[in-house]
């Protein structure tokens, strides 16, 4: 845990992993429909949060929010797992949800759905 | 009373027309992939790579992870190599090997690809020319693209 301000954390953590400047994020940008945070690096993020401001990410299902890694299976888009991995399937978790969930040291599926 | 003669004609070998032999296409097939053990092995090297890997296997991604994952994706989590952000099936990234994870199943559907075809089209080449006279030794050199 450090003492920084939890907005400030989580927007540097994700403007890095966005690959864009802090300016640039706002509270109401959605991590994997406008900043394209995705995958592996979508749980990074919240895992670095997490660490960083001691959040308790148990309770978090990062599947409802982002797809997984690309793989064989992902060339097969007629399976129903890939049918479920559609994007406009997921759920949105914005950059002030996880401002919110910092500064409450809690982030759960149900909270931020 | 007389007998009733059926007659049958004669078969005659000669006179059939060939059948597919496939030993020789075994064989052809044989060659011609040997000939291209390069192409094959990356591809099978590419196929590997992008294997799904339940997320229950790694440790960090144990207690949020979305299901699978891929080898290079896991290996960008502990060798960061940052590059420019890059966007590959709508996931950014600027870490080349979750990169190269990304795009890594799509490439191996292209080497899947140009090898069946060049595999392929040596085989028929040398099955074509080991019809001829002559024409095994030829084929075993193998006149397709390499």
């Amino acid at each position: 845990m450090t003492d920084a301000d939890p907005r400030d954390v989580v927007i540097g953590v994700v403007a890095r992993r966005a690959g864009i400047r802090p300016e640039q994020v706002s509270p109401d940008a959605r991590l994997l429909q406008d900043l394209h945070i995705d995958g592996d690096d979508a749980v990074d993020t919240i895992l670095e949060i997490a660490k960083r401001c001691s959040v308790d990410v148990s309770g978090f299902d990062a599947s409802a929010y982002f797809r997984s890694e690309p793989s064989l299976l992902s060339l097969l888009p007629f399976l129903p797992s890939q049918k479920r991995a559609l994007t406009d399937q997921k759920r949105a978790l914005t950059v002030g949800e996880l401002i919110e969930a910092a500064r409450q040291r809690k982030l759960t599926t149900t909270q931020s759905g | 009373m007389e007998a009733i003669r059926v007659l049958i004609p004669a078969k005659n070998g000669s006179q059939r027309q060939p059948g597919i032999d496939w030993s020789k296409i075994g064989s052809c097939l044989a060659s011609s992939a040997a000939n291209h053990y390069g192409l094959t092995a990356a591809t099978a090297a590419s196929g590997v790579l992008a294997l799904p890997i339940s997320k229950a296997w790694v440790p960090p991604y144990k207690v949020i992870g979305t299901p699978t994952t891929n080898l290079l994706s896991i290996l960008g989590r502990y060798v960061d190599i940052s590059i420019p952000s890059i966007t590959i099936a709508g996931r950014t990234s600027g870490n080349l090997l979750r990169v190269a994870g990304r795009a890594n199943p799509y490439v191996f559907a292209g080497l899947l690809a140009i090898d069946a075809g060049v595999i392929g089209y040596n085989t028929y080449n040398c099955y074509q020319q080991s019809d001829q006279p002559g024409g095994q030794q030829a084929a075993n050199g193998s006149g397709g693209p390499q």
